[in-house]
């Protein structure tokens, strides 16, 4: 009888539930309270449904490319590291991209765009951790110097593309086939796997997903359902999809939070600490390169200035999403949600027609509201658990570095003052 | 009359510790007083409480015979009290002027009268030839601690307490120590001297105060106590009172661990040692006696120099080939070192076996991480309530235990511990000890750190003691091998 109830409470389980509550989702709960309050006042101001198909559509692909680059700057934020380049490294690609495509065609575009990331990359991460420039530094010399490195390129003026040379695969939009028959599908196989002698899990369980499929199935009969974005929106969405799964179930995500979290630790159970932290710059470099060439193909032009301050509101998406700045925490998901927030305040000004000229003013609140609101949570959460585990039991002890600083930095204090 | 006297000096501490209990203590001008006591005695809290850092429970202090609350070390200071740290905190981008006179409020800055005074202070303790203008960051060890030297006396101070001031020093660096210290006498200054190493409180001091348990227990001339008598009241207890382990080890046991000249490149010290099958072998060693360095130096954590081997295998010179030739190491700094604080007993448990853990050696399994961390739960009665529970909000005793668990749980051949009971209570280490003596007894071997010679006596088969980077002795443990013994061969009496 409770094996029976265990199996049904697993259902949903544990680390969903607690995904699920505020102090883990509370940025997904801000976006759809912002989204609430705007649907409220477009249908007050007889604007329409704010939440129409287009719309939605629209402030998902306005999120795409901010979106891609939030998620590569969690992935070096995490590794206890900063990224300023990013944003000069995909104009500069881009600009590389177009010349590359009007004389030697697509693919040797693509490859140049992504050769150059690859370099800006691998130069942050061996400067940073391999010579010890201080990340910040590095990251705003090669910000200014890729910046630099456009104008000879370009002659300082706007590089046009031939044509679309990329076509379809970094423009318009693309349809899921029905999710009602994929989930059926998938249900399915699921059963099958279930009741396989391999896992054995037991008819239960396997009857209940079944029944899902089959439910999904009448669904998927009597109406389908599709979605529709744009092709940057779901290279986010992809991209969103590989880095969670890294980061939450695979060890090399295991190792990159323990050594933005305790580099030390990290290197005493014999994890490459160097790799670890010269990885996330040269991934954040290609993904980098790749926003540049999607934003090249979706304009077909780039001008000197392209793209100009994005490494500042890629930050800030992270930073929305919870990411911390001294390493060792943050989600891929959660950055994308925090560009989504930022780019519904943008839409949701256009659309509402208020001042565009607030915008950014209040872009800049709902950043401080977001960061504070995180640091005062933090602050209680180790109050709350610190003085146990941070305070030594003994105190007498000579050995003990935390009531030594503590006791010098008094000093230091009392001298400087 | 007194320049410095406390009276019922009590501190409680807010997480409930008692480090204090009732100290007076009368400091008279011209005197060189040495304070001494085991680790926990009350040392440090003696010392923080006198020089302002932080205010005493209950007590009184009394500056030449007046009543006085400092209330930082400013307050102190200007009183003419000061304080050299252990770890001299200087401004490393600074010059050696700017450090000895950051106290200094005067507005200008290489002001002639300020070299002057520099000289002046430099030449009255036999420090002239420190160059004023050098920055603090090219100075070796020995340097900033003479450099913190002139700052704790700047202000012409009539008390300088010295807390372990010799602690990283050589002899002869050692030796420029005790002169300033004479020199102060001779001018009439008073100073506390806080120190490990009896040979050099025997040497220096006029009087001598014990703490024991945050109680003075023996408080009087320098002369009027024999070297044996300072070492039985430092240590106090009857050594019945922790039980003396005896050693089941079987002759035959095959040895396992061999070194032969290992240490750091970066020292000159080496040593050889061999650890058999099953053996806990003990290091006792004071702060400074290069305890730790030695530890990583055989985890590869710091460059090693020597010739390391396991079962006659040789040992990779990095943490990871370390890891994989057997080796495992608990430092000494749970919360800076050994955990990432806010991940859960099960995902601290488990980084060092992860890819062990792991589909493809890519995909941890989560079940089987619990699993391992509920082995450690029940193995080291860890108190927890569950698996999924942040190790900062542990005690720290049971971080101790999950620190321990993780490595144990590794599968090593040779785990080495550094200092595995410091910080915990009695009850803890009582199950830290059972626990290493059982893995111990299912043939792990195992070196181990402490400067609490009580545990090593309750747990190890061998003890080594190690004083200033060297071997001094090699103990097998029975009843004769006493806890003032180790103290008086560790500390140089």
């Amino acid at each position: 009888m409770t094996h029976e109830r265990n199996r049904m409470t697993n259902l949903i389980p544990a680390p969903v539930a607690a995904a699920l509550k505020v102090k883990n989702a509370g940025v997904a709960y801000a976006l759809a309270l912002l989204v609430a309050a705007l649907s409220v006042i477009a249908s007050q101001r007889g604007v329409g449904p704010y939440l129409s198909a287009t719309n939605t559509t629209n402030i998902i692909d306005q999120s795409a490319l901010i979106g891609l680059l939030a998620i590569t700057t969690t992935i070096v934020l995490v590794s206890g590291n900063f990224d300023l380049s990013i944003a000069s490294n995909a104009a500069l690609s881009a600009v590389v991209f177009v010349k590359v495509i009007n004389a030697h065609g697509p693919a040797a575009g693509v490859s140049a765009a992504l050769l150059v990331g690859l370099f800006i990359g691998l130069l942050n991460g061996v400067l940073v951790q391999l010579v010890g420039i201080n990340a910040f530094i590095v990251t705003l010399a090669t910000l200014t110097a890729a910046r630099g490195a456009m104008l000879p390129l370009t002659n300082s003026q706007t590089v046009q593309a031939v044509g679309n040379p990329l076509g379809s695969w970094t423009n318009g939009e693309w349809t899921t086939p029905d999710l009602f028959m994929v989930g059926a599908v998938l249900a399915f196989l699921a059963a099958a796997v279930l009741v396989s002698p391999a896992l054995g899990r037991g008819l239960p369980l396997a009857a209940f997903v079944a029944g899902l499929g089959a439910m999904s199935l009448l669904a998927s009969t009597v109406g389908g359902w599709t979605i529709t974005l744009t092709r940057p929106s779901w290279y986010m969405l992809g991209l969103a999809a590989v880095v969670g799964f890294v980061f939450t179930w695979t060890i090399v995500g295991r190792r990159l939070f323990a050594v933005g979290g305790n580099a030390v630790a990290a290197r005493l159970v014999g994890i490459s600490v160097t790799r670890y932290k010269i990885a996330p710059f040269v991934v954040s470099g290609v993904v980098s390169s790749f926003v540049g060439v999607l934003f090249a193909s979706r304009l077909g032009a780039v001008n000197p200035e392209a793209m100009s301050g994005w490494e500042l509101t890629a930050i800030a998406a992270a930073i929305l999403g919870g990411t911390s700045l001294f390493g060792g925490s943050g989600s891929a998901f959660k950055s994308v949600v925090g560009a989504l927030i930022l780019a519904v305040l943008t839409n949701g000004f256009n659309i509402l027609n208020v001042g565009s000229e607030w915008q950014q003013l209040v872009q800049g609140a709902v950043i401080l509201t977001a960061a504070g609101t995180y640091t005062v949570a933090a602050r209680r959460a180790s109050r709350h658990t610190a003085p146990a585990a941070l305070v030594p039991e003994t105190t007498g002890s000579q050995n003990n570095l935390g009531v030594d600083a503590r006791a010098a930095e008094t000093v230091m204090e009392g001298s400087v003052r | 009359m007194s320049l410095l006297s406390c009276a019922g000096l009590q501190k409680t501490f807010p997480n409930g510790t008692v480090a204090l209990r009732g100290v007076d203590l009368e400091i008279e001008p011209g005197e060189i007083r040495a304070l001494v006591g085991a680790n926990g005695a009350g040392k440090s809290t003696m010392i923080k409480i006198v020089s302002g850092a932080v205010p005493p429970s209950a007590g009184e202090l009394r500056w030449k015979g007046r009543p006085v609350t400092w209330h930082s070390p400013r307050d102190a200071n200007r009183d003419g009290l000061s304080t050299l740290h252990q770890h001299v905190e200087l401004v490393s981008t600074l010059s050696i002027e700017d450090n000895v006179f950051l106290r200094d409020a005067g507005l200008w800055r290489n002001s002639r009268a300020r070299r002057r005074r520099f000289v002046e202070l430099a030449d009255s303790v036999g420090l002239a030839h420190l160059d004023p203008g050098k920055p603090v960051s090219e100075l070796a060890v020995a340097e900033r601690q003479m450099v913190g030297m002139l700052q704790a006396l700047e202000g012409d101070p009539q008390l300088i307490i010295m807390d372990e001031p010799t602690a990283a020093l050589a002899g002869h660096e050692r030796a420029l120590v005790f002169d300033v210290v004479r020199r102060l006498k001779e001018a009439g200054r008073a100073v506390v001297y806080v120190s490990h190493l009896l040979d050099e409180v025997r040497d220096l001091s006029d009087t001598i105060t014990v703490l024991r348990d945050g109680r003075v227990v023996w408080d009087g001339r320098n002369s009027d106590i024999s070297d044996a008598e300072l070492v039985r009241e430092i240590v106090g207890r009857d050594v019945s009172e922790l039980d003396h382990y005896d050693s089941v080890l079987r002759a035959d046991a095959p040895v396992v661990v061999r070194a032969a000249d290992v240490g750091a490149r970066a020292e000159t010290n080496r040593v050889s040692l061999e650890v058999r099958a099953g053996e806990v072998v003990g290091i006792a060693g004071l702060l400074g006696s290069g305890r730790s360095t030695l530890l990583r130096s055989m985890f590869g954590d710091v460059k090693r120099v020597g010739e390391l081997r396991i079962l006659d295998k040789p040992v990779g010179r990095t943490p990871a080939a370390a890891m994989r030739s057997g080796v495992a190491l608990v430092p000494e700094d749970r919360v800076a070192e050994g955990l990432v604080s806010d991940w859960s007993i099960a995902a601290n448990t488990s980084l060092p076996s992860l890819a062990r853990l792991s589909r493809g050696r890519v995909l941890p399994k989560r079940r089987a991480e619990r699993e391992l961390a509920e082995t450690a739960v029940r193995a080291l009665g860890i108190r927890a309530q569950s698996t999924a529970t942040p190790v900062n909000s542990l005690s720290g005793g049971n971080a101790q235990k999950v620190l321990l668990a993780k490595w144990l749980l590794s599968k090593p051949a040779l785990l080495l511990l550094d200092e595995p009971t410091q910080g915990v209570d009695v009850g803890a280490k009582a199950e830290i000890r059972a626990c290493i003596k059982d893995s111990a007894s299912d043939g792990l071997s195992v070196i181990v750190v402490s400067s609490e010679f009580d545990q090593l006596l309750a747990m190890c088969d061998r003890i080594l003691v190690l004083r200033r980077g060297a071997i001094v002795a090699d103990l097998p443990n029975n009843r004769e091998v006493t806890e003032p013994l180790l103290m008086a061969l560790a500390s140089g009496l």
